[in-house]
Order: C-alpha cells, then sequence, then structure tokens
C-alpha cells in the first residue's frame, strides 16, 4: 500500500512539474517577477530580507530568503540588468527562476491528488486532478517567481490538515504540522496571519482545546508574523478589477454551484438515510471553506466602500489563498458522492456526468481566462 | 411518500444544475475548438510564444493601469468652456486617449472620446478632426454625429448643423446601445461614472430629442437653443 502511495506520489509530481518546466520555459519574465528578482532577492542583504526592511509591498521573507538560498547555492544571478521594461524572454533565466515556484505548486497539486485518491481511490484522484487543472488561478501563477506558490501550497497543507483532523472526531490535532504550516504561512503573506487564526478558531470549535496545542500552533506563528504587519509600508487599495471577477477568478461559479447543491443534499437527505453517513470531509470542510469566502468578500466590501487614497491596486492574486480551499472543497463533494453511492451504478453515473459537465463548463473559461491573460495554456 | 417527494425534489435540483452547465457550455462552444486543439496537440505548450501578442496584451494592461480622471472630466458641467476643469486633468484624458488610439487605431470611438477633451479644452480645430474621425464607424458615431452639429451650430454653420443632427436622429438608438454597451471605451466610462444602461438609454433619447428640435429650429428659421455642449452620454 505505502508503496503504491509512494509510486502514486512520484507520478503525480513528475507529471506536474514536468507541465510547470513547459510553462516555464514557454512564459517570459514580466515586471513583478523581474523587480522582485532584481531587487528584493538580489540587491537586499539577508538582513534586510530577515527583517522585513525591503521594497516590496509584501515584506514577508520566507519566500525571496527560499529564492535566495537557492541562486546562491547556485551561483545564479540574472544574466541582464533589467531596466524596467515589458517582458523578458529568457528560456534559461524563466526556468531558472521559477524552479521553486513549480516544486512547490507541483507538491501541493500532487498533495491534493494524492489525498483524495487514498480515500475515494482512482476515481477520487483522477476527479481531484481535473478540478486542479480546470483553475484558472492554478494556471496563471504556476509558475510564477513570488511568494504566490509558496503561499498556495500552505493553505493546501493547511486546508489538508484540518480537513484530515475535523474528520475523525476525538483525534487531538496535531501540533507540530499545523505550527510548522501556520509559521510558513505567517512568514509568507500578511493574510496568513488572519488564516492562522481562523484555522485555530475553527479547531477550537470542532474540539481541540489544549492550551498548549493553540500556543504552539497559534500564537508562536502570530508573534512572528506580527513583526512584519508592523514594518509593512502602509498603502490606500483600491480595486483594479470587478469584485466578481476577482472572487470568481479564485472560486469558480462550477465550483459555488456545486458547494449549493451539496448543502441542498445535506439539508434534504434524512439523517437516517445510510449514504449520507459518507457526506463527511464536505461537510466538515464547509465552515472553513464558508469562512474565508466571507472573509474575502468582507475584503472586497471593505476596498469598494474604503475612501483612502488609491495606490496599491487589489487584484485576483492577492485571494489566492481561495483557490485551493474551493479546489479542496470540490475534490471533497465528489470524493463524498462517489463513496455514498458505491451500490447505486445509476445514481453515480447521473452524479460523475453532472461532475464533468460542470467540469467542462470550469475547463472552458479556465481557457478563455488564461489565453486571454497569456499566450500560454 | 415522502420518500418519494424526497427524490423527486433531489431529481429536480440535479437536473436544474445540469441544465445551468449544460447552459454554460453551450455560452463558450466558441472556445470549444482551441480549447479541442489544446488538449490534442499542446497548443502553447509546446509551440513558440507569439511576443507580439504577448506585448499587445501588456500595453493593454498598461492603459488599464493608467486610467486618467474619466468622472472628473465627464460630470464637469454642460457648456463647452472646462468649467475650472484642472489643465492637468484634461491633458492626463487627452493623453490617455491618444495612446489608445496608438495601440487600437481600430478603435473609433477613441476618436469620439478624445474629441470631446479637446472640446472640453477648447481647442475646437482639434475636436472637429476628432469628431470627424469617430463619424465612420463605431460605438461613438452618434456622439461623433451630435458632437459635430453642436460644433457646426456654435460656428454658425446652420447647413452642416442641420445635416449632423438630422444624421444623428435617424440612426436607430437600439443598435445604438447595443454597440455602446458592448465598447471597452465606453463600458470603462460607464464604470467610473457609475453609469446602467437605462442612464445610457435615457441621454441617448434626451440627446435625439434635442436634435430634432434643432433640425425643427433651423426649418422654421429659429434661432437654436443656446445650451447645447459637447455630450458623450
Amino acid at each position: 500500500m505505502l508503496m503504491k502511495v509512494f509510486i502514486a506520489g512520484i507520478l503525480a509530481f513528475s507529471f506536474f512539474f514536468s507541465v510547470g518546466i513547459l510553462l516555464a520555459r514557454h512564459k517570459p519574465l514580466w515586471n513583478d517577477e523581474l523587480y522582485g528578482q532584481q531587487s528584493t532577492v538580489q540587491r537586499t542583504s539577508w538582513p534586510d530580507i530577515i527583517s522585513g526592511r525591503q521594497t516590496e509591498w509584501n515584506n514577508f521573507p520566507l519566500f525571496y530568503a527560499l529564492q535566495k538560498g537557492i541562486l546562491q547555492l547556485f551561483h545564479y544571478q540574472l544574466p541582464f540588468v533589467w531596466d524596467g521594461s515589458g517582458l523578458v524572454v529568457n528560456p534559461h533565466a524563466q526556468i531558472v527562476l521559477r524552479v521553486l515556484p513549480d516544486i512547490l505548486m507541483s507538491i501541493a497539486l500532487s498533495a491534493i491528488v494524492l489525498f483524495f485518491g487514498l480515500r475515494s481511490g482512482f476515481a477520487g484522484g483522477l476527479a481531484a486532478a481535473l478540478i486542479c487543472l480546470s483553475t484558472p488561478m492554478v494556471w496563471l501563477y504556476w509558475v510564477e517567481a513570488r511568494a504566490y506558490s509558496l503561499w498556495f501550497v500552505l493553505t493546501v497543507f493547511q486546508s489538508l490538515l484540518f480537513l484530515g483532523t475535523a474528520s475523525k472526531k476525538g483525534t487531538n490535532a496535531p501540533a507540530a504540522p499545523f505550527a510548522l504550516v501556520h509559521t510558513g504561512l505567517c512568514l509568507t503573506a500578511p493574510f496568513g496571519i488572519v488564516q492562522t487564526i481562523v484555522c485555530q478558531g475553527l479547531l477550537w470549535s470542532v474540539g481541540t482545546r489544549r492550551v498548549r496545542f493553540h500556543i504552539i500552533a497559534g500564537l508562536l506563528p502570530l508573534f512572528l508574523g506580527a513583526h512584519y504587519i508592523w514594518a509593512q509600508q502602509k498603502f490606500g487599495a483600491y480595486l483594479f478589477a470587478s469584485w466578481q471577477d476577482i472572487f470568481l477568478r479564485n472560486y469558480p461559479l462550477e465550483g459555488i454551484i456545486f458547494l449549493g447543491v451539496y448543502a441542498v443534499l445535506l439539508c434534504l437527505l434524512p439523517r437516517e438515510e445510510g449514504s449520507r453517513k459518507y457526506f463527511l470531509f464536505g461537510r466538515v470542510f464547509f465552515p472553513f471553506c464558508l469562512a474565508f469566502m466571507a472573509i474575502a468578500l468582507a475584503g472586497l466590501f471593505y476596498v469598494v466602500c474604503s475612501s483612502a487614497s488609491r495606490s496599491l491596486p487589489v487584484v485576483e492574486r492577492q485571494f489566492i489563498f481561495l483557490t485551493p480551499m474551493g479546489m479542496i472543497m470540490t475534490a471533497a463533494i465528489f470524493s463524498d458522492l462517489w463513496l455514498a453511492t458505491p451500490e447505486r451504478p445509476w445514481r453515480r453515473l447521473g452524479g460523475t456526468v453532472i461532475f464533468a459537465a460542470g467540469l467542462l463548463a470550469q475547463f472552458l473559461s479556465t481557457f478563455e481566462t488564461v489565453d486571454h491573460f497569456y499566450v500560454y495554456f | 411518500m415522502a420518500k418519494i417527494l424526497l427524490r423527486g425534489t433531489v431529481g429536480i435540483v440535479l437536473l436544474g444544475v445540469l441544465g445551468v452547465f449544460i447552459v454554460r457550455v453551450y455560452q463558450q462552444r466558441d472556445v470549444l475548438p482551441e480549447f479541442y486543439q489544446w488538449v490534442i496537440s499542446g497548443k502553447y505548450i509546446f509551440e513558440e510564444i507569439d511576443l507580439g501578442r504577448m506585448h499587445r496584451d501588456l500595453t493593454l494592461k498598461d492603459l488599464n493601469f493608467s486610467i486618467p480622471p474619466l468622472d472628473r472630466i465627464f460630470n464637469a458641467g454642460s457648456s463647452t468652456g472646462n468649467l475650472g476643469l484642472e489643465k492637468a486633468d484634461i491633458e492626463k484624458c487627452r493623453a490617455y486617449y491618444r495612446l489608445v488610439l496608438e495601440d487600437m487605431p481600430q478603435m473609433q470611438e477613441a476618436h469620439v472620446f478624445l474629441g470631446f477633451c479637446e472640446g472640453k479644452a477648447e481647442n475646437f480645430p482639434g475636436a472637429f478632426l476628432e469628431f470627424k474621425q469617430g463619424l465612420e464607424s463605431g460605438a461613438g458615431v452618434f456622439w461623433a454625429s451630435y458632437d459635430l452639429g453642436v460644433l457646426a451650430m456654435m460656428q454658425g454653420n446652420e447647413g452642416a448643423a442641420e445635416v449632423l443632427f438630422l444624421r444623428a436622429a435617424k440612426l436607430p438608438l437600439a443598435d445604438v446601445l447595443r454597440s455602446i454597451l458592448m465598447s471597452k471605451l465606453f463600458q470603462q466610462y460607464m464604470q467610473v461614472n457609475n453609469m446602467t444602461p437605462q442612464k445610457i438609454w435615457g441621454g441617448l433619447n434626451e440627446a435625439r430629442d434635442d436634435a430634432i428640435q434643432n433640425l425643427k429650429f433651423i426649418e422654421e428659421g429659429r434661432a437654436l437653443t443656446s445650451d447645447m455642449s459637447f455630450r458623450i452620454f
């Protein structure tokens, strides 16, 4: 069994990593990546990166430190001086700068596929893979030499850890993995702090009430993150696109429809119905996902109403934490429905057809979005 | 009985969802051939990149980042003067529409927007040239006719004003509205000014009524209404 999981993991990782390298090879470097590489990674000293004294708005150090460490290890620097103009095509630099994001993203996607593959077999793994690949933000930020892939992978692990813990009633949440993930989140992005607080709160609400756990996995990471919030430059934010576009790019419409249908099924199916007991992952992850959707909407609403000076454009990538949550929620729904219908082939077939239609619609709109943004896909 | 009712409800919900997904796929049917191409051949992943197209897309993004203070200039008042508008604001708007035209010379309505800015800056020869180009085609044809009529009227050229107002009055407003709602520049302008299609429709009707009234005045040899100004909605 362990060997099978290991082989499946290696295969999934190799597939995602190869696609990522092809994307990196075909996508020119753009403004933000080049600025981050030249100004933050190459020209900022280690003490300045670690203390959050850098020119990037996101002064949280983990990604820049990892990138700087890797590039120093291989003695790599940009082979040109970027003058601030447009796109730069340099296949070698495109791949080298994006190896770390590609590895992180491939780990994240493989983890989701394995997690659901282990629960509901090949169909669950395949559905999870297709859900991942039909999500626009995955393609847009798969190989971006910035902190998004790190934020993405940490959010995936946080969500899966929460799902694993909350679905096993009476099991105490393991402190070490949560502490590791939350420390990573609090050192990667300002919103990581909110993610840590919400996750700890939800864990408390599902029964994990050991004070020691909350100190190690919650308070300590929060103290680390608070320093960078303190050192951060303050900007007034404004919406660069409509709030609907920003939200739906991270949590596609089809995912929201699946969520709604799942909620309806949960309400309609009587408690004693045999198949309802399989409605576990979706039910457990529902409040987690809903909490972050509500926070994202509240954040967007705040920006819409804010009258502050407009200097920081709010775009879809600042809400990338929603993407893995949406993917995991949709995969959990599929997994639950698949497990609930083992001896009812017609029901299973009907559910699969609906899911396939939803995924095709999502694939098409993703293709259109990504094709509009970049040439590759 | 309750069980049948329950199953029926679940069935209806699921069929409804399937219907929604089928409609979503149908709405995006234009993308299907290209998507199929990608699935089959790995288009874009294995093909060489089209850097020219990427640069064009990037320029469009730059344009999105540099939207000038459109709300201030378009809501500045009803007369042709700049009414205390900051010169810098007008200049930013003019530069913006010049940039749009540089990148997308086919976007005829950009000429109308630029003509409007020139009018606000009281550069009437410049406004004339831009409105004239906007007359050719695109979403700004109605306003180009109307604004050129206003300009002709201001210069006392009743013959030209009559031709232009007549042209504006004869355009089918439903088609004009449709093309306006599809125009990226008008969409941006509507967003900045918090406009609804109903407001645009109201503005078009109001302008057409003005044009018809002035045609009547010209016919009767009476003085034209004096409070007309350049408009874009």
